[in-house]
C-alpha cells in the first residue's frame, strides 16, 4: 500500500537521503584515513555530529513555529503542526545523539555516561522536548492546547544554545566544535563530514515531511471524530429512544431542527 | 570499519531512525484506516462514541446533573446526555 504520508517531494527526498546515506557510510566507514590521536574511532565524527545537530535544527524550527503561531499577525494552526513535527523528530535526533554519543564516550573516555556539562544538557534537552511532546497529546480545546504548547516550546528552546555553548563555558570532557570558529580536520575526512551534514540534512527533512503530512491527517482525525461520534451517538438515541405514549399523536421529529443543540429528549 | 565501538555506533544510529520510520509508517496506516482514505484497508468495526464528552450532545452539565455509565464524567457533574429512559421525572 501506497504511504498515505508521501508526496511527490517526500519521495525525491527520501531518494537522495538513501544515495547520500550510502556515500557516507562507505566513505566514512573504509575510504577516509583514520585519525593520529583517535585511531578508527574519529568515524564517529560522520555520524554523531550531524545527529545533534539536526536535533538542535529540529528543536529550532519547533521554537520558530511556536513563535510564529502566538504572533497574532502570522497566527495559522500550520506553525503549530510545523513545531509539533519538528519536535518530535528533534527528540528522535536527539535519542541518537545521546546513543552513539555514549558509545563513542565508552571508547575514548572508558565510561558510557558522565555527567559532563555538554551530555547533562543534552539529555535535560531531551527531557524538556520529551515534556512538550507530552503536552501536546494533553486534551482541551485545539487553540488554547496550541498556545500553551507554543509558550512550552519556547521555554524549553533556551536549553539550546546553553547546550551548544556548554563546552566553551564549562571545562568538559566533551571534545569542542570540530567545524566551528576554526576546522581542525581536512581533507577526505572534512568532505566526508561535509556530506554526513547534507545526508542527515535530506533524513530530517524526509522525516519532516513526513511528519507534517501526519500532524494534518491527525487534524483531520480529532475533527472528523468527533463529528462522526456525534452523528452516532444521536443515530444511537434514534433507534433506543421508545416513543412515549403521548407522542403517537404527535411524533417525534427524527433529527432535532437545524441550528439547535440535541440533548436526547422527546418532548411529549 | 573493523572497530566495534565505531560498528555499533553506526548501527545504533541506523535503528534509531528506522525504528522511527516504522512508527511514522504504521501511525500513518492507522490513520488513513481511521479516515477511510483510498486504498486503505478497511477499519475493524469500533464504536467512537465512548470518546464523546457531554459538551459535545449538548447533555446536562451541572453540580445536578446525574452520572450517566456511557458518558466521560467530569468536574462539576457532567455525564452522557438523558436519554427519554433517563429523563428525570
Amino acid at each position: 500500500m501506497r504511504s498515505p504520508t508521501a508526496s511527490r517531494a517526500s519521495r525525491i527526498v527520501g531518494l537522495a537521503a538513501l544515495v547520500t546515506t550510502a556515500a557516507v557510510v562507505v566513505l566514512g566507514g573504509w575510504v577516509s584515513p583514520p585519525d593520529e590521536v583517535q585511531g578508527p574511532l574519529v568515524r564517529l565524527i560522520y555520524v554523531h555530529p550531524a545527529l545533534a545537530t539536526y536535533c538542535y535544527v529540529g528543536f529550532g524550527l519547533s521554537a520558530l513555529g511556536s513563535l510564529a503561531y502566538l504572533w497574532p499577525r502570522t497566527r495559522s494552526r500550520r506553525w503549530d503542526r510545523l513545531a509539533g513535527a519538528s519536535a518530535e523528530v528533534g527528540v528522535v535526533f536527539c535519542v541518537g545523539t545521546l546513543i552513539t554519543g555514549s558509545i563513542w564516550g565508552r571508547a575514548s573516555w572508558g565510561v558510557w555516561w558522565t555527567w559532563d556539562a555538554r551530555l547533562t544538557l543534552t539529555a535535560l534537552l531531551l527531557a524538556v522536548f520529551l515534556g512538550y511532546l507530552a503536552l501536546r497529546r494533553s486534551g482541551g480545546e485545539p487553540d488554547s492546547r496550541a498556545k500553551r504548547c507554543a509558550v512550552a516550546a519556547l521555554l524549553c528552546f533556551i536549553v539550546v544554545p546553553i547546550d551548544h555553548e556548554a563546552t566553551s563555558w564549562w571545562s568538559t570532557l566533551h571534545q569542542g566544535d570540530t567545524i566551528g570558529k576554526g576546522i581542525l580536520i581536512h581533507g577526505l575526512q572534512l568532505e566526508t563530514m561535509l556530506l554526513s551534514f547534507v545526508s542527515f540534512g535530506l533524513i530530517f527533512t524526509w522525516m519532516l515531511l513526513h511528519r507534517l503530512a501526519l500532524e494534518t491527517l491527525e487534524d483531520r482525525f480529532e475533527s472528523e471524530g468527533v463529528v462522526a461520534a456525534i452523528a452516532e451517538r444521536r443515530a444511537e438515541g434514534r433507534v433506543k429512544a421508545p416513543v412515549p405514549p403521548a407522542s403517537v399523536s404527535a411524533p417525534a421529529p427524527a433529527s432535532p431542527p437545524a441550528g439547535t443543540s440535541y440533548r436526547g429528549e422527546v418532548k411529549p | 570499519m573493523t572497530n566495534a565501538y565505531v560498528l555499533s555506533g553506526y548501527l545504533a544510529a541506523a535503528a534509531v531512525l528506522v525504528l522511527y520510520c516504522v512508527h511514522l509508517r504504521h501511525r500513518g496506516r492507522a490513520l488513513a484506516r481511521a479516515l477511510g482514505h483510498p486504498g486503505a484497508h478497511p477499519a475493524p468495526a469500533v464504536s467512537v462514541s465512548s470518546a464523546v464528552g457531554p459538551d459535545d450532545l449538548g447533555g446536562p452539565v451541572g453540580p445536578g446533573a446525574p452520572a450517566g455509565p456511557g458518558g466521560a464524567s467530569r468536574p462539576g457533574g457532567a455525564s452522557r446526555p438523558a436519554g427519554p429512559l433517563e429523563r428525570p421525572q
